[in-house]
């Protein structure tokens, strides 16, 4: 299936990365137009607010206090942080916040998904030897998703993951058919992008991708059990390593593939997945309807708008090609997923059956995926058409030819070399000037988001007093983080506990229980460690206008929780209180993923310094220029 | 190792075959002259081995084709640059509203004066006041408490941009004076401060 590449010239000049990249930009920047305008200002919906208040927040911990954001004290009282199922504290494109503020650090990280998302879909349709315009028409089609409009509408750019899963499939594919060391790298890579999607707080693109790779898997798997075979087997190994002999049979190679980058995945993002893994076991979501969507419903939505995607994949499933038969039927299957619980038979009512899985809802979401399968599909249809053009153009020289051979006229020449450049410059041509670009023409303004259109609330000012809780409102909790002043009113979508004791009005934050009996004052604040001068006349409790938690510790005395608020019980007399946040399980998680990710860049950087010297060694015994060809014979 | 070599050639060694007498061939036959379609494909050939240097699909064959495909890789690169530099300016170059300072001058706080904050406050208290009023009266929600504050959050949050609007402030401004109101037990338009706290977090089990 994707063993021997279609050589297309046109493809080749796209082979360059930069290139592509600048495309991608160019696109990025017309249909995300309004994610690059109105500066500073944030979404209309609550949502933007709250995660803008959270990454604010991990931010702070991490630049003004040099902790990591285990606790998140200015929402809800305090609850976790890292482990929290939306904080994307750890994940790569955070950084962008880090270097230009959330403001700027979200709006960049869209853009740099978007981009990627992009990429992605080429690479994984030009994997599956689409031509170069059938995989940027897929890539723009998904990349673009009308579905991702509305999530960065309502803030959710954690859903934004969604533009890695093209990637993640690439690198499953590529851990497949590739050989030698490109298909170990591949399958790492593999795993680096599903630990990216985790670690940006996937909550719905994590088990999204989990659900293509699985598909993907056993597809691949059975398309191998039928129809390869390896060439020449090689010698068969000994004592243990006789497993691996299996493991590159061509029907387990799809599941060694999956495995691996499973193992990857989970190493890298241990130290966000099982904390908020553990999270959610300890507060399930505590709504969870029965969801339907009608198939006219699901089907008229997506015809609305991506009636020729639907077509071309269709084009490409009749011609029999194999990828497209594969990524169809997955887009059935996301179809099937949308259309909600609709009846214990039905894959969703399974699904929410599963440990993890049961917690999700909005079954529509899967409409992106249905759009990821299906375009990759409409890459393989455009390719198909594209490539019908110069073969037409050869069997109509064959069939003329042979004609004239046999009626003896003439010996039949061969068909010319150049007409093969010419009619496939052609094709290309013809497909893009009036397939792929009427269609992304008329597509792209109805997914554009223009300026003035999203980001029309005002930006949050700083206000650099001490930290105190108030009030608060959680449908402007960006407000509250940039003054420093954490929201008791708020919204988690888990049952997560608050103390009734809370309050907005304290002189100070940190008090004794009985004022006769002891005096307390703030020495130092920090999120997760706060240093008090406690002098008590006998021992008496300390309460912090926090939400207690099992982690907090203390350096004297006994930490409790006193109706869900944090209190210390401290002896009599004269010292230094210390109240600290110590997760343990996350420190331990978080080691995981940083032992992995040095094993990782280990490994990657010896294989780049491996490629750059055989390069160089390479260097001397090349040509100076490209050598002629001999003459035909 | 090929210089070094040819740097031989005085060895003795190599004497021998240079004094070699020059073996008398036959001239070689000369070749067919190249039909015209012949001739088509080889410079075809020759056009594909020299349009290979664009052929960034697969590894340069020449030292050209390096060197050209690194300079075309820097030229695009600088043009990528400069469009992502291009398309990110207007977000980053523009600079940020100002701080609130922390001093506070005279009766000025959040550079407005007590009497505007009070102003301000009693504007949000009244639609607070009124609403949990309303919430009472239809009681709401069937008593939710946490679904009531969340209604009120709306309300609030309706009435602060229409504060900040009618005292040209900014909505930053106004959440820190409806604080302070709180903090320090302003009287509402019913004569009693806000409530400092706020129902515990409780989702509905119900709806969403």
């Amino acid at each position: 299936m994707v063993t021997n590449m279609t050589v297309r010239w046109p493809d080749r000049i796209l082979a360059l990365m930069p290139l592509r990249f600048l495309i991608w930009i160019v696109v990025a920047a017309f249909t995300h137009e309004g994610v690059l305008s109105d500066p500073w200002r944030v979404a209309d919906w609550m949502d933007d607010h709250q995660f803008y208040s959270w990454e604010q927040s991990d931010r702070m911990t991490l630049l003004d206090y040099h902790q990591l954001p285990a606790w998140n004290p200015w929402w809800c009282g305090g609850t976790v942080g890292i482990a929290a199922p939306e904080d994307p504290f750890l994940g790569p494109d955070f950084i962008l916040r880090l270097i230009f503020g959330v403001a700027h650090g979200r709006r960049l990280a869209v853009i740099l998904l978007v981009t990627l998302g992009f990429e992605g879909m080429y690479r994984l349709c030009r994997r599956l030897d689409s031509s170069a315009i059938g995989a940027g028409f897929a890539a723009i089609i998904f990349g673009s998703c009308d579905r991702f409009v509305s999530y960065l509408h309502d803030g959710w750019v954690n859903f934004m993951g969604f533009e890695l899963i093209p990637f993640v499939l690439y690198f499953l594919v590529d851990g497949v058919y590739a050989t030698g060391e490109r298909r170990t790298r591949a399958r790492l890579i593999g795993g680096f992008f599903v630990a990216w999607i985790i670690l940006a707080a996937g909550t719905y693109p994590t088990p999204y991708a989990m659900l293509a790779v699985g598909y993907v898997t056993i597809a691949l798997s059975i398309h191998a059990f039928f129809t390869r075979r390896p060439a020449a087997p090689p010698p068969p190994r000994k004592g243990w390593r006789r497993i691996l002999d299996y493991a590159e049979s061509p029907s387990l190679l799809p599941w060694a593939s999956a495995i691996t980058i499973g193992v990857v995945a989970l190493g890298l993002s241990a130290g966000k997945m099982l904390p908020t893994l553990s999270f959610l076991r300890q507060f399930e979501r505590v709504f969870t309807p029965v969801e339907t969507h009608p198939i006219t419903e699901v089907f008229g939505t997506f015809w609305g708008r991506y009636s020729m995607v639907l077509l071309l994949g269709l084009v490409a499933v009749v011609t029999a090609d194999a990828a497209a038969g594969i990524f169809f039927g997955g887009a059935m299957l996301f179809v099937a997923l949308e259309m909600g619980d609709f009846g214990p038979s039905s894959p969703f009512h399974y699904l929410k059956s599963l440990p993890i899985f049961g917690q999700l809802r909005f079954p529509d979401r899967f409409a992106v995926m249905v759009l990821l399968f299906s375009s990759v599909a409409a890459s393989r249809g455009v390719t198909r058409l594209e490539d019908a053009i110069p073969g037409v153009v050869k069997r109509a020289w064959d069939a003329l030819f042979a004609w004239k051979h046999r009626a003896g006229k003439t010996p039949a020449p061969p068909y010319p070399f150049a007409a093969r450049w010419v009619f496939v410059a052609v094709g290309a041509l013809v497909v893009y000037s009036r397939l792929v670009r009427p269609e992304l023409d008329a597509l792209l303004p109805g997914v554009k988001i223009k300026p003035g259109s999203m980001y029309v609330q005002e930006a949050p000012r700083v206000y650099a007093g001490p930290f105190r809780q108030s009030r608060g409102n959680r449908r402007d909790g960006h407000m509250f983080t940039s003054a420093n002043l954490g929201s008791l009113y708020c919204v988690l979508g888990n049952p997560v506990p608050e103390s009734a004791l809370l309050r907005g009005d304290l002189p100070q934050e940190e008090y004794p229980e009985d004022p006769a009996k002891a005096t307390v004052k703030r020495i130092a604040w920090t999120p997760n460690e706060i240093r008090l001068e406690v002098d008590a006349k006998e021992a008496t409790t300390i309460l912090v206008n926090q939400n207690w938690a099992p982690q907090w510790r203390s350096n004297v005395g006994t930490v409790r929780s006193k109706e869900k608020l944090l209190a210390i019980d401290v002896p009599a007399g004269k010292q230094e209180l210390v109240v600290y946040y110590a997760d343990r399980f996350l420190q331990f998680c978080l080691l995981i993923s940083f032992a992995t990710f040095v094993a990782l860049a280990w490994y990657l950087g010896r294989a780049l310094y491996r490629a750059g010297k055989r390069l160089s060694d390479e260097w001397q015994d090349l040509p100076a220029w490209p050598e002629d060809p001999p003459p035909p014979a | 190792m090929s210089a070094e070599g040819e740097g031989e050639d005085t060895t003795p060694a190599a004497e021998p075959e240079e004094e070699k007498a020059p073996v008398e061939e036959a001239p070689a036959p000369k070749p067919p002259p190249l039909t015209f379609d012949q001739r088509t494909e080889l410079l075809a050939k020759r056009a594909g081995t020299w349009a290979s240097l664009l052929d960034f699909s697969s590894v340069p064959r020449s030292k050209a084709g390096w060197i050209l495909r690194a300079v075309i890789t820097v030229v695009v690169f600088a043009f990528l640059w400069r469009r992502v530099v291009g398309v990110t300016h207007t977000l980053i170059a523009t600079k940020p509203s100002p701080t609130i300072p922390t001093e506070e001058i005279e009766d000025y706080r959040f550079r407005l004066p007590e009497h505007t904050r009070r102003d301000i406050f009693r504007d949000l208290a009244t639609v607070e006041v009124a609403e949990r009023a309303r919430a009472i009266a239809a009681n709401t929600w069937g008593g939710h408490l946490w679904s009531r504050e969340d209604d009120r959050g709306h309300y609030e949050r309706v009435a602060a941009r229409g504060a900040a609007q009618k005292y040209h402030c900014s909505l930053s401004q106004v959440y820190l004076v409806l604080d302070e109101g709180i903090r320090e037990r302003w009287p509402g338009p019913d004569g009693n401060p806000l409530p400092a706290t706020t129902p515990p977090h409780s989702i509905r089990t119900t709806s969403w």
